[in-house]
């Protein structure tokens, strides 16, 4: 199983939207770490466990760009179906990955 | 005279001491005649001197039409022939009511100034003689973005003034540690302030303004007293309203306050690249503020005031509209303990 830990992997401050704006972004956090995992899933046929919680928060734009992004870099709105998504600590994080997801198209 | 005796070399500075004295003599009655000739002036340089008396409540939130003259008053002076030099002052000396969000207006206005007009225009200015204001002053960092005798004082009350282009995502993990330890929260309580934080200086850094010399893109605040936590953000660009007005021709008629909430309601597509899933800043931060993230959220853009605030466990809302109009987007977010 392949999981992502964004505190731990990633950033304990996720940041804006583009690498442009600024450090530790969703730009940067898609190619660098969800894109490749996505596609060892995809080939294997393995699900992603995303753990959201430990982090600072989220700003919007940097979760439309990870994963809204990443439908649209394969052109598909059906990439959550391997995700399984982990945020107790705020729970409305998953519908709006959910909704970013089936409006990136 | 044979030049090997000692006598030469005396003879020698003698000389080139008659010289001296008379070079100085003709110097002194050079300047004299400038004196006679141009009494109003610095004779020396030729420096225009202006001196400004600052508004005594220095505050956009309680006194903005009259702040906002006053720096109207100074720019066009700036504006008004720049092919002089002038030496500009700002007097504080009067000033008895200061809050922080008038001193970042300031710092952006002085900053910007000596950014886009070099040596042309220098900017000093003094400390108020009430002693509560000039600590705040000190106390606020505005001093670490200006040269001064006077250094700023450390307060565990307040974050200084911090500025910046980019996201700062450590600054504002920094600020929620500090809303934290002063309202006793945890980290879970401080999420939606975290998001709000980048929304704004999000859109501050992406949608603002467009190839404009500028020192800064924001600036931010933070306070505490009393069980609350005071946040005041500014975004120095073009200001909301002007920002819509210009991008999708809205025409004068159309109320202030209604593209105000236009805005809110993600009418607009106020992003640069026109995309449908862009633009959700503006809502995200007014959400937020109407799920109790916050005990209130003012905004004050152009010349709109919108607030959003809970009074007995009722949200509310209310605009207003001023005479005068400022530069770019002033947030305050007040959030109290548990």
């Amino acid at each position: 199983m392949i999981e992502i830990n964004i505190a731990r992997d990633y950033a304990k401050a996720p940041g804006p939207r583009l690498k442009k704006q600024g450090k530790y972004s969703g730009e940067e956090f898609r190619e660098s770490i969800l894109k490749p995992k996505y596609e060892l899933a995809k080939k294997n046929n393995e699900a992603i466990t995303i753990i959201l919680d430990g982090t600072y928060g989220y700003f919007d734009s940097f979760l439309e760009e990870s994963f809204g992004g990443l439908a649209r870099d394969f052109k598909s709105k059906d990439i959550l179906k391997l995700f399984k998504f982990v945020s107790n600590e705020d729970p409305t994080l998953i519908s709006k990955i959910q909704d970013y997801v089936s409006n990136a198209l | 005279m044979n030049k090997k005796k000692p006598q030469y070399n005396e003879w020698i500075k003698r000389r080139s001491n008659k010289i001296w004295i008379k070079r100085l003599k003709r110097e002194q009655i050079r300047r004299q005649m400038i004196q006679q000739n141009n009494p109003k002036k610095n004779r020396k340089k030729n420096i225009e001197e202006l001196a400004y008396k600052l508004p005594k409540t220095l505050s956009l939130i309680n006194n903005f039409d009259e702040v906002i003259t006053k720096i109207k008053q100074i720019k066009k002076q700036i504006l008004n022939n720049t092919i002089k030099k002038k030496e500009i002052f700002l007097d504080m000396s009067e000033t008895t009511s200061i809050t922080v969000d008038a001193l970042m207006y300031l710092l952006t206005f002085i900053k910007n100034t000596s950014y886009n007009f070099n040596n042309l225009i220098n900017l000093s200015g003094n400390f108020p003689n009430d002693k509560s204001c000039a600590n705040k002053v000190k106390q606020s960092g505005f001093l670490n973005y200006l040269v001064s005798n006077a250094k700023s004082e450390k307060s565990t009350e307040n974050l200084y003034i911090k500025s910046g282009i980019s996201v700062d995502s450590d600054f504002f993990a920094e600020l929620c540690d500090f809303v934290q330890s002063k309202l006793n929260l945890k980290m879970i309580d401080t999420k939606k302030l975290y998001a709000t934080l980048g929304e704004i200086v999000g859109n501050s850094n992406e949608h603002a303004y467009e190839n404009n010399k500028i020192w800064s893109n924001w600036l931010i605040y933070a306070s505490y007293k009393n069980n609350l936590v005071r946040i005041v953000i500014l975004d120095s660009g073009f200001g909301i309203l002007e920002t819509v007005r210009k991008k999708f021709f809205i025409d004068a008629l159309t109320p202030d306050e209604s593209i105000l909430k236009s805005a809110f309601s993600g009418k607009f597509n106020r992003s640069m690249t026109k995309k449908e899933y862009r633009n959700r800043g503006l809502p995200a931060i007014v959400g937020y503020a109407k799920e109790r993230a916050f005990k209130s959220l003012t905004l004050l853009t152009n010349n709109v005031e919108y607030k959003c605030f809970f009074n007995n466990g009722k949200m509310e809302e209310s605009c207003k509209t001023y005479k005068e109009s400022m530069e770019g987007t002033l947030y305050y977010i007040e959030i109290a303990g548990g």
